[in-house]
């Protein structure tokens, strides 16, 4: 037989599926031929030190992110399952923990928004009325503005990625309110919840300086994920002030090659 | 070969748990695993924080989707299937392929001194990684599975999603190309 025609032979053999006359075939062949029992010895060599190949380890953040995700879903999970409100209630008082759930104080404040729209137009009427409503609509907006401060400071991932998307609730936002995007934006260990403050900083992103701070924020990211979503959320903005975090990107070899590729793109279509 | 984690059973039995709302055995399973499923991104993109971020999309989408866990496979093979899937999902869209990690590897290197006697051993595994991140990405691809994993044909075939022979021939074809880099790297002459 001709090395041609061994080869698949060869083939059969390295995934251990050669028997019989075929393996009598290629032990023949291998005799006679020193290319093909050369072959065999270096393929035989190349899985050997594939499989001994030193291995190289993640860096320290990956455990202690995986945890903080993996408590954040057990969290989740036990409230789904036992949903009676279990943390934070003195025992003398059963059921006080309420109050600080989400889901409640935005219950209360749709709750205060119609009872004082409808006691607006029972008992006042007119500009009175008007007024009352702007007032209580300022209070839930502060509220909302509260529940996303509050959250966003909690250990655990899930609970501030829940303050991201409470974010979006937030119509009006002050300067604080952004500083702490921003600030979740930057130094937050876990990448999901850096990757939902792009998403909730977007829709602030009239604002020049939370514009700012994403350029800013660009040039500090090691994280390839959060690198991409912020270019791409600069060049749909058509952010000219970030061209120069873009051009650094595109040259610095030690990035990684998507990231390079996307913020050259980006440059191109900024101009 | 290489070798997978040992306690295969124990895999199937954790991630039954995990998958009934057990979740913290999860991290039993991340104890386990997470090492070598970095390294085998690592390997495939060249690039340390995108792996671990993958490694953490990986484990994210193993509770987000333990519901589908049927115990049918090893779990080993679900967990590759979810780390290519992962990882087809960043690059989707992109062209990029076969990353060059030679700085990512030297860093690595040189923060591991080796013993003299080992140097030569050391520079032939330098030439093979280097040949190893110049292959085509499905080439490396099952290489990694083969010869990192140990994984059998018939679980290369359910990660890579295609019939048996062709992992076979995939791999026999990109063992002969490593080869062929390999030569070329030292200086060889390539037949």
């Amino acid at each position: 037989m001709k090395c041609d025609g061994i080869r698949d032979l060869l083939a059969e053999e390295q995934a251990g599926t050669l028997e019989g006359k075929a393996r009598a075939e290629l032990e023949s062949h291998l005799r006679e031929c020193a290319a093909c029992r050369e072959e065999r010895t270096s393929l035989d060599r190349l899985w050997t030190m594939l499989a001994e190949m030193p291995p190289v380890g993640p860096g320290a953040a990956v455990r202690p992110r995986f945890y903080a995700m993996l408590e954040g879903y057990r969290q989740g999970l036990d409230r789904k399952l036992h949903p009676t409100p279990a943390t934070s209630a003195p025992r003398s008082w059963p059921g006080l923990g309420f109050w600080r759930r989400p889901a409640f104080q935005f219950g209360l404040a749709g709750v205060l928004i119609v009872a004082s729209f409808a006691g607006g137009y029972l008992f006042r009427g007119g500009r009175n009325g008007q007024a009352e409503l702007a007032d209580l609509r300022e209070e839930v907006h502060e509220m909302r503005r509260m529940v996303t401060m509050s959250l966003l400071s909690q250990q655990s991932a899930s609970e501030r990625l829940k303050g991201l998307s409470w974010s979006a609730q937030v119509e009006q936002p002050d300067p604080e309110f952004l500083s702490t995007l921003l600030h979740t934006l930057d130094y937050d260990p876990n990448v999901d919840v850096r990757l939902s403050a792009v998403d909730a900083l977007a829709r602030f992103a009239q604002d020049p300086g939370v514009r700012q701070g994403i350029i800013k924020s660009l040039a500090r990211q090691n994280s390839p994920m959060v690198q991409i979503a912020l270019i791409d959320l600069l060049v749909q903005l058509h952010e000219h002030q970030s061209a120069d975090v873009l051009r650094q990107l595109t040259n610095d070899a030690n990035q990684n090659q998507l990231v390079r590729q996307r913020a050259l793109r980006g440059l191109q279509i900024i101009g | 070969m290489g070798q997978q984690p040992e306690d295969s059973a124990g895999d199937q039995s954790l991630m039954m748990a995990v998958r009934d709302g057990d979740v913290s055995k999860l991290g039993i399973l991340f104890e386990r695993h997470h090492a070598r499923l970095f390294h085998y991104l690592f390997r495939l993109t060249g690039d340390r924080h995108l792996s671990e971020d993958l490694v953490q999309e990986v484990f994210v989408r193993l509770l987000k989707y333990r519901h589908t866990f049927r115990g049918e496979c090893r779990f080993t093979t679900w967990l590759y299937q979810i780390a290519r899937n992962a990882r087809t999902d960043f690059f989707r869209g992109s062209c990029t392929n076969a990353l060059s990690f030679e700085d990512q590897e030297r860093e690595f290197v040189s923060s591991h001194p080796l013993p003299d006697e080992h140097l030569e051993q050391d520079e032939e595994m330098r030439i093979l990684t280097d040949a190893l991140s110049r292959l085509p990405e499905k080439k490396r691809e099952v290489l990694l599975l083969r010869g990192l994993h140990g994984m059998s044909f018939e679980e290369i075939a359910k990660v890579m999603d295609c019939p048996v022979n062709t992992a076979k021939g995939r791999a026999f074809d990109a063992i002969r190309t490593l080869r062929h880099a390999v030569m070329e790297l030292r200086g060889e002459r390539v037949s």
